[in-house]
This record gives C-alpha cells, structure tokens and sequence, in this order.
C-alpha cells in the first residue's frame, strides 16, 4: 500500500522530468522545466518504509545487522544496495536473498522508477545525530561519570560556563531537561568535551584515580 | 571525519557497558547477586578469625573491585553497538562531499509546519477532532494573509 502510494507521487514527478512540465516562475515567465528528485527528507523509520527495509538494517549499503556498530575500513566498504539487482531477484522470487539483504520482498517502487535515485532519503540530523547518537552519547556520559563519582563535578563545570552566543547552558542537570531541542542538543555539543575533559582531569577534593582508571578516562575522552 | 569515527569506534567500547540490553542487565544482575552471596558465606567463615580491621578493609575493596569487573564482563558480554544510527554516521562523511551541508537534510524545518496544527487541536475539544484542527488552521492561515496583505 505504501509503495502505491509513493508510485502515485513519483510517477508524475518522473513524467515530467523525462517530458518537462511548464512552470510560471516568480517573475510571471512561463518555463520548460525537467524536473528531478533529488531527495526525501526522512528518519531511520520512515526511510525503512520508503525503501522497504528491515528497521535493524542500513537503507544505503548491505551491511549485515550483526556488523552495524563496526567501522568499515577504507577500501573495504559494503556493497551499495542496486536496485538492479533488487528488480532481478523480485522477477525470479528469489526470496531467501531478499531475506538475507534485509530487504522486504515486495514490489518497491524505488526499483522500477530509474530517474529517482535510490538513496533518495537522504541524512537526518535532527535525528540520527542531535536526538539519535549524541542523546546516547549524553546518556553513556552521564553513567560513566556517576559510576566514577563525579556527577556533581560535571555540573558544577557546566554550570560555571560563561554565555556566549549560540550556547545555551540550562540550569538544570541534563537528566532533568524534559524536552530536548535540536538546538539545545547543538549547543550542548559545543561544550561537552570541554566539560568531560575537565571532570575527569578534576583534582581537588576526589580521591586520585587508579592507573585502570586513568586509563579509561583517556578513552572515554578520544571516544567523546 | 573517518579519522575522528575510527577513533570513536575505536574506543567506544569504554561506553558499552552503559548501552547493556536487558539479557545482559539480568545476567548482571545474576552475577552480582551470587557473588554477594558468596561475599556473605564468606564473611561468616572468617567471622571469628583475627583480622585486624586495615586486613578487612582491604578485603573488601578487593572485593568490591573483583566484584565491578565481573559485573561489567557480564555486561560487555551480551551487548553490542549493533544499532542503525551508529552505522549510518559512516555514510555522512561522503553525503558531505557529494551533497554539500548536511544541515540542509535535516528534518528541523518539516517539524517546525507541525506547530499550527499543533496549536488547532490544542484549540479543539479533542472530540472528532480532525475537522477542528482543519477549521482551525484554515483560520488561522486565513488571518496571516489578511495581514500580510494589510501590511503590503
């Protein structure tokens, strides 16, 4: 259903991008113009719809599931997904490598139209990274500081941040915000490595960290 | 950028026990439970020894370390960093050099038109409330222009 409705929005966008379409620009002047998608702006979720994709699996290579978190090493990248290739296997029904793809086997719209690109959902900040990955990272801060007892360091250096425009430091501790903004994430992310890199490296009143510890803070720095 | 992620993913590790799924917060929670046990049997056996209290208290800090590196081995043990987003950043690096900002591509502005018709069904008596918040932002829609055609 999902990819009849996507089929009934490209397919006119396609048309008149092979056939033009006329289009009155904002100086009232009548144009030829060939139309192309360039892209969809979507989250994870909604790009697995588009592309008909397992939600534990990348819309843009073939990276099996269980490899998600590892870095490919340069040069040895995964295959890109081909609709092609996508379109060759739906014709013989070869299910089982569709099932091994990560790709749902259903007639995708993506494969039959050739002028829309197939990674047409392109990168979402907002919510791969501010509210994504950096919301996790600001969690896994957070416990990792608790555990080595210097939670109240961590605020207490963020707090005494100075204003500057394009950072906004709440008052509240990180765990209390109740609704965390794209630019509140932004600004956060201006000041955090700044302010971890000063809580582990704190030593007035705490106990001197062990060599095991030393260690792991240097980690968690190069990680941050 | 794929130096600054290799050096993440490098050393990401440092977090995982923070990212534990539940299997592996159970098990934890198994393990912490039994070595408390064998803790307490423990001190009950060496409960009429004579030991000085400098001997027990560093018994129990060995302990207490022993007992955090078994936990967080039980951890480590059954988690991984096996999840889209993480991936997905090793793919913007190109996106960068192939479409220029990312910011463009963000889903900011998009969020932002939900506001008027946030704002009509927060109007609404939230009963049948879909055709509320059409009348609701037709209105609303309908004062912006008149002003701006005012203010023209």
């Amino acid at each position: 259903m999902t990819h009849r409705i996507l089929e009934y929005i490209l397919r006119p966008l396609s048309d008149a991008g092979n056939n033009g379409v006329d289009i009155i620009y904002s100086d009232q002047v009548k144009h030829r113009c060939c139309t192309r998608v360039a892209g969809w702006t979507a989250d994870h979720s909604e790009s697995a719809t588009i592309h008909a994709i397992y939600f534990n699996q990348c819309p843009l290579c073939e990276c099996p599931a269980d490899n998600l978190g590892d870095h490919p090493l340069s040069g040895f990248e995964y295959h890109k997904r081909d609709p092609i290739w996508y379109l060759k296997l739906w014709d013989v029904k070869d299910t089982t490598s569709f099932q091994t793809l990560g790709v749902k086997p259903i007639a995708n719209i993506l494969w039959t139209i050739p002028e829309v690109p197939w990674d047409i959902a392109r990168a979402d900040l907002l919510h791969t990274m501010f509210l994504g990955i950096i919301d996790h990272l600001m969690e896994w801060v957070q416990a990792f500081i608790t555990e080595h007892n210097r939670l109240m360091v961590f605020e207490d250096i963020r707090r005494s941040i100075l204003p500057y425009p394009q950072v906004f430091v709440p008052r509240k501790p990180y765990k209390h915000l109740s609704q965390v903004t794209e630019k509140k994430m932004r600004s956060i992310l201006k000041i955090i490595l700044a302010v971890f890199t000063a809580t582990l490296r704190w030593k007035n009143d705490l106990p001197r960290p062990s060599v095991g510890q030393e260690v792991e803070f240097k980690k968690a720095i190069t990680c941050v | 950028m794929h130096n600054y992620l290799r050096r993440f993913h490098e050393m990401k590790g440092v977090f995982l026990r923070f990212w534990a799924r539940k299997a592996a917060k159970a098990k934890a929670e198994v393990v912490e439970q039994e070595l408390k046990k064998q803790r307490e049997a423990r001190t009950h056996q060496q409960g009429s020894d004579d030991l000085s209290m400098a001997q027990r208290a560093q018994m129990d800090n060995e302990d207490q370390l022993e007992c955090r590196f078994l936990i967080n081995q039980a951890l480590e043990e059954r988690s991984d960093f096996n999840f889209p987003k993480i991936h997905l950043l090793s793919h913007y690096a190109d996106q960068i050099s192939w479409y220029g900002s990312l910011l463009q591509y963000s889903t900011k502005s998009c969020k932002a038109s939900y506001k008027l018709f946030k704002n009509s069904y927060r109007r609404s008596n939230h009963v049948d409330a879909i055709p509320q918040i059409i009348q609701g932002y037709i209105w609303e829609h309908s004062f912006v222009m008149k002003k701006l055609k005012m203010e023209a």
